[in-house]
């Protein structure tokens, strides 16, 4: 390091004169700028402006700019007052919140069990929980449905023991969806918690154990707090995209149970209303994404008080 | 070097590109067209047909409408959205001239009302919409709409048809209304009767997967297409199709290319291979959906001529309706089928 520190110093700033600076950031942050204003910023305005546009007699995409896809968002449409969409929007946060809070649950004791394996067994642990991301969503969720049908071992079981009852099946239904739901998604949960748990240092459980704290109080005051920034990765990548999941509740609910992402599908699809459809993913991405700024804005203090 | 490697890369899949054969891109409902006739047509024409399915017309035009009209080169849309894709100029006009096997066709199927003269379209089968159903149950069949939407008539499972125009097409026939109304108040009882059934059934499900739920046991009664439910009546004996006696649903399903088709010859070519009147005949003996090839007639199946789901008897053909196009009107059907779908 202080070697030669006067020609160090020197191809310093040579490397940071204003041309070679600019240069160097256009090459290494244009590339990503690039792609995130083609394929990101440029595709969001295109649907906030269609958001705001009329459906033509046959699905096109037409002017007047109007508000009516946001007041019927709101539920008012052709056939009157119709609570119908806050509902949907309500029901899929809900689904979200379910499913990361049970991915949670399942993902916590099994970070920390995997983090407390000795070293050859972490990796095939890992390696285990990713496995299942070798086989394509579409032909897992269908495993489940096969799995959840009423001739099936599964549900013959629980018929034998009368969790069920004679003849009837777990598919399709709201319990089949939270199955198929947490088995997607638990790996998001599991390996940025992994990361956390395995950086944990456990001399302050143990201070805390000296000090006198009951497990709960070590857990909540000695560890919780160090495996916070992993918790919140891991809520955040299991949180958004199962609130706009679509194809689980469709093929394990029965195509019954409508959630946002079946809402938004359905309007660009079958529907052909491509205006209403930007609304609902517009109020959609706001309300995530107001709830994200919520999170970042509290979270600095209460991180660092707690670190 | 460098540069000659980055050619080769370039080059090299350009030119395995035009060695390929000719291709056609065909998107057609799911099982409906006999793979054999397929492979016959690759062979004769040395082409290679790629044979993508749909499952409902809207999801279908939807498709077409977003970028499919330049990606795919035959489409087989239903009579009811022929107007509305002319409408959109999603069709290119048939060059007739290509098609010398035109005069096969059943008179009674040319000029209809949503295509005069066949400027767009050549018809490629037709059906109905009815339930299909297992026989041996201890719950008595009634061959009413009744059998899906009465609460006291209909079975313990049962699947409702995942398409707007058919299932609240049926909701209005139950309750003796025109398939084509746009009348809010009977469109609401419509609804209504759907609102009703719909906790009660197994799922929305298209035709062809409603068939395959009936046949594994799994639901006692779905609302099929006529081709589905014959296919269905011959691989299980103890199952029926019938088209319910407050009237039904007939439709065409038409044969045409997309205006901005990749490979608009052999689309064409396609097109008259089957007008073929064997290559249609052979068509209607797999998919078991009646034909409107008069040619094709002698070489359908005579079991297939004299059974009832497939060929109705005039008395319940009298009782048929066409859809029509509704023009603006459609959004109330699309916003009720949004309600329907997510109560």
């Amino acid at each position: 390091m202080n070697a030669d520190p006067q020609t160090n110093d020197r191809s310093l700033t040579g490397a940071l004169t204003r041309n070679g600076h600019w240069w160097r950031s256009a090459l290494t942050s244009g590339p990503g700028l690039a792609w995130l204003t083609a394929f990101l910023l440029i595709p969001l305005l295109a649907i906030v402006t269609i958001s705001f546009l009329t459906r033509g007699e046959y699905g096109e995409i037409e002017r007047p700019f109007t508000f009516d896809n946001y007041q019927r968002l709101l539920g008012f449409g052709l056939l009157g007052f119709d609570p119908l969409y806050p509902t949907i929007l309500v029901r899929s946060l809900i689904l979200g919140l379910t499913t990361a809070g049970l991915c949670l649950f399942a993902a916590l004791p099994l970070a920390f069990f995997i983090a407390r394996l000795p070293g050859g067994w972490k990796t095939a642990a890992l390696i285990l929980v990713v496995v299942p991301f070798w086989t394509n969503l579409l032909i897992r969720t269908y495993a489940w449905q096969i799995l959840f049908s009423s001739e099936s071992w599964l549900c013959r079981t629980a018929q034998a023991l009368g969790w069920l009852s004679p003849g009837t099946a777990l598919y399709p239904g709201f319990l089949a969806v939270l199955v198929g739901m947490v088995c997607d998604f638990l790996p998001f949960m599991v390996l940025p918690l992994y990361a956390s748990v395995e950086k944990i240092d456990w001399t302050l459980a143990e201070a805390a154990v000296d000090l006198g704290a009951n497990p709960w109080q070590v857990f909540r005051h000695a560890l919780l707090p160090q495996i916070i920034p992993g918790l919140s990765a891991g809520w955040v990548l299991v949180f958004l995209p199962a609130t706009g999941q679509f194809v689980i509740p469709d093929l394990l609910g029965g195509a019954k149970t409508t959630m946002l992402g079946n809402l938004i599908q359905q309007q660009f699809g079958p529907s052909r209303d491509w205006p209403f459809g930007a609304a609902i993913s517009f109020v959609a991405l706001l309300l995530v994404v107001g709830g994200l700024w919520l999170r970042a804005r509290n979270a600095p203090e209460k991180d660092g008080g707690l670190m | 070097m460098r540069s000659l490697i980055i050619l080769a890369t370039v080059l090299l899949p350009l030119c395995t590109a035009l060695a390929e054969p000719k291709a056609l891109n065909l998107y057609i409902w799911s099982e409906y067209i006999d793979p054999q006739v397929v492979t016959r047509f690759e062979k004769e024409f040395d082409a290679k047909v790629t044979v993508d399915v749909y499952e409902d017309a809207e999801s279908m035009l939807a498709k077409i409408q977003s970028g499919g009209v330049s990606l795919y080169d035959v489409v087989v849309p239903p009579d009811h959205l022929v107007p509305a894709m002319i409408k959109l100029k999603l069709l290119a006009p048939l060059i007739h001239e290509r098609l010398t096997n035109f005069k096969n066709l059943d008179p009674a199927f040319l000029s209809p009302p949503y295509d005069p003269g066949n400027t767009y379209t050549v018809p490629y089968q037709w059906g109905t919409v009815g339930i299909f159903a297992r026989t041996n149950a201890s719950h008595p069949l009634s061959f009413s709409w009744g059998f899906i939407f009465d609460p006291k008539l209909r079975p313990e499972s049962f699947v409702l048809i995942d398409s707007v125009r058919d299932l609240l097409g049926a909701a209005l026939k139950y309750r003796g209304h025109s398939l084509n109304s746009t009348d809010p108040a009977q469109l609401k009882e419509a609804r209504q009767l759907i609102l009703e059934a719909k906790p009660k059934s197994l799922s929305f499900e298209g035709s062809v997967a409603g068939k395959n739920r009936v046949l594994a046991r799994a639901a006692r009664a779905a609302m099929v297409y006529s081709g589905e439910g014959a296919r269905g009546m011959k691989e299980d004996k103890e199952t029926v199709y019938f088209i319910p006696e407050e009237g039904s649903q007939i439709w065409v399903d038409n044969l045409a290319i997309t205006a901005k088709a990749p490979h608009r010859e052999l689309a064409e070519r396609f097109i008259n291979f089957i007008l073929d009147a064997k290559v249609g005949a052979q068509i209607s003996n797999f998919n078991q959906f009646s034909t409107p090839n008069q040619a094709a007639l002698p070489y359908i199946r005579p079991e297939d001529l004299k059974n009832p789901a497939i060929y109705p008897p005039e008395a319940v053909r009298k009782k048929l309706e066409f859809l029509s196009d509704l023009g603006a009107k459609t959004r109330l059907y699309d916003e009720i089928w949004t309600q329907v779908k997510s109560r």
